[in-house]
This record gives C-alpha cells, sequence and structure tokens, in this order.
C-alpha cells in the first residue's frame, strides 16, 4: 500500500523537476528504488516531491504550473465553494433576509415573495440540481485548468454559461427574482476571466520560449 | 552543505550514490538533493552516470568535487568561519 503511494509521490515529484533538471529526476528515480529496498521509499519521495516544489519557481514550466494551481485553488474551486455552500443553505430558493443581502451586494431590486407556491416550488429542486451541475463544471473546470487542458476547460466553461443563462431564464419566471443568479454570474465571471488570462498568459509565455 | 561537502571530500576521489551520502550526512532527500543542485550549479559538483550493478536496475548517479569543490572543502576545514559557509541552510 506504502509503496504504491511512494510510486505515485514520486511520479509527481518527477513531473514537477521540469526538463532542466530531466537528469537530477533521473537520478533520484534511481535512487528512489534504492530507498524502497530499504522500506524508505515514502520518506524518500516526500523528500524528492518537496524539492521538486522548491524548484518550480526557477523554471518556466514551474512558473506556469504555479500559476495554474494558484489560479485553480484560489478563485475556480472557492467559487465551487461558495455556490455549494448557497445550495446547503436553500440556494436558488434564497429566504429573504438572505436575499435582501444579496440584492443590495449586487444593486438589484428583490421582489422576491415569503413564500413559494407549490408549482413553482416543484421548479426549485431542478434549479438546484442545474446549479449542483455548475458546481460539478467548475471542479472539473479547475482540474482542466490544472492540466493545462484549454480546449475542455473551454468546453465546460460554455456548458457553465449555457447553465447560468438558463438558471436565470427559469428563476425570472419559477420565483421571479434574480437575486438567485447573482452567484452563479460571479462564479461564471470568476471562471471565465481567469481562464482567459491564464490561457493568455501561456501561450505568450511559451511563444517568447519558442 | 558543510556536511555533504565533507562526506564528499573524505571518499574523494571515491564517488559517491545519492542514497549513500543520504546515510553518509543524515539528511533527508528533500535537503540532499536541493543542496546537490545548487552545489552542482556552482561548479562545486560533478556528477555521472555508473553503469547499474545488477540486471533490472536503472543507472545510478554518481558524485565527486570539482577542483573548487575540494578547495572549498579543504578550506571550511581549515577554517570553518572563513570559508563562508558557517551558518549556511542545510
Amino acid at each position: 500500500m506504502s509503496g504504491g503511494i511512494a510510486r505515485a509521490v514520486m511520479t509527481l515529484a518527477l513531473a514537477g523537476l521540469g526538463p532542466h533538471r530531466r537528469d537530477w529526476a533521473a537520478a533520484m528515480r534511481a535512487e528512489f528504488a534504492m530507498a524502497a529496498e530499504a522500506g524508505e521509499g515514502l520518506a524518500f519521495a516526500f523528500g524528492c516531491l518537496a524539492t521538486a516544489w522548491r524548484e518550480l519557481p526557477a523554471h518556466h514550466e514551474g512558473r506556469l504550473a504555479l500559476s495554474r494551481y494558484t489560479f485553480a485553488l484560489g478563485l475556480i474551486l472557492p467559487a465551487a465553494a461558495v455556490l455549494l455552500a448557497g445550495l446547503w443553505w436553500g440556494y436558488p430558493w434564497v429566504e429573504p433576509p438572505y436575499a435582501d443581502g444579496i440584492a443590495r451586494f449586487a444593486k438589484v431590486p428583490t421582489v422576491l415573495p415569503a413564500t413559494i407556491h407549490a408549482g413553482n416550488a416543484f421548479a426549485v429542486p431542478w434549479l438546484a440540481t442545474l446549479l449542483l451541475l455548475r458546481v460539478g463544471g467548475l471542479m472539473l473546470s479547475a482540474w482542466f485548468v490544472v492540466e493545462a487542458d484549454w480546449n475542455r476547460a473551454a468546453a465546460i466553461q460554455r456548458a457553465g454559461a449555457a447553465a447560468t443563462v438558463t438558471l436565470a431564464l427559469f428563476a425570472a419566471i419559477v420565483v421571479a427574482d434574480f437575486t438567485c443568479v447573482v452567484l452563479p454570474l460571479l462564479a461564471l465571471c470568476a471562471e471565465m476571466l481567469s481562464i482567459a488570462l491564464l490561457r493568455r498568459w501561456h501561450d505568450g509565455e511559451n511563444a517568447a520560449v519558442a | 552543505m558543510l556536511a555533504v561537502l565533507a562526506a564528499l571530500y573524505d571518499r574523494a576521489p571515491e564517488r559517491i550514490h545519492g542514497y549513500d551520502l543520504m546515510k553518509l550526512t543524515g539528511l533527508k532527500s528533500g535537503s540532499l538533493y536541493p543542496l546537490l543542485m545548487r552545489m552542482s550549479d556552482r561548479g562545486l559538483l560533478a556528477s555521472e552516470w555508473c553503469e547499474p550493478t545488477a540486471p533490472g536496475r536503472p543507472p545510478r548517479h554518481a558524485y565527486r568535487l570539482t577542483a573548487r569543490g575540494v578547495a572549498l572543502a579543504q578550506a571550511a576545514r581549515n577554517d570553518p568561519d572563513s570559508s563562508g559557509l558557517v551558518g549556511a541552510k542545510a
């Protein structure tokens, strides 16, 4: 079990070292075999991972990887977490005190009724499901950003934009209030801006290196 | 860095593998490899690939001090205060 974990950690470490340290990565791999034989593979692998992470800012690919992790962990995943927390608290059906707060923040009027009719309430779980899919989409998007798979990230973005527009249209009909699309819109903006900026920066850096 | 310099200097002209160097110095891989990389970048360390000792094993990197590295190790041994390595991070 720990041997498998050690090998996985070692793979991660070697992948993070970058092309200018390829010889060192091969050297570490060879010594890992010795450490694993002595039963110290896991500690050795974690040490190599620490080395690789320490080396990241020192090379071009490392800096780009750091930027991708920073955006994914610092912006896209928190946006997904905010949406998930919203769902937990009843989103897209927002109770009046919270709805007022969100409306004030977004500077939009709220005409949310204090109660919701049974017919309209039927649509709320579907809207919540849409929002849940959006959370899943953001998590996938973060993964593709980390992998620098821009085409898949863009496909997820398009689906996310479509889901947000659908949510806005149905929210307008079902609960007659746009307060419930404020968070998804903010998440969409954060995702679109960060991915577009990252992709542009990556393309620019790669062109400069080439 | 002093421990690595001393270990390599004491074994010169023998070359030492990374894992053996860990055992000799007591350093973990997370401390040893950044040091080795830095020493190599500064021209203090030379490395070469050694043929595997058993079939199915990958070739291993072995390290020795360059002339500059030997001079620094000697200076550090004779006068640790003036070598500039006292207080240097491991």
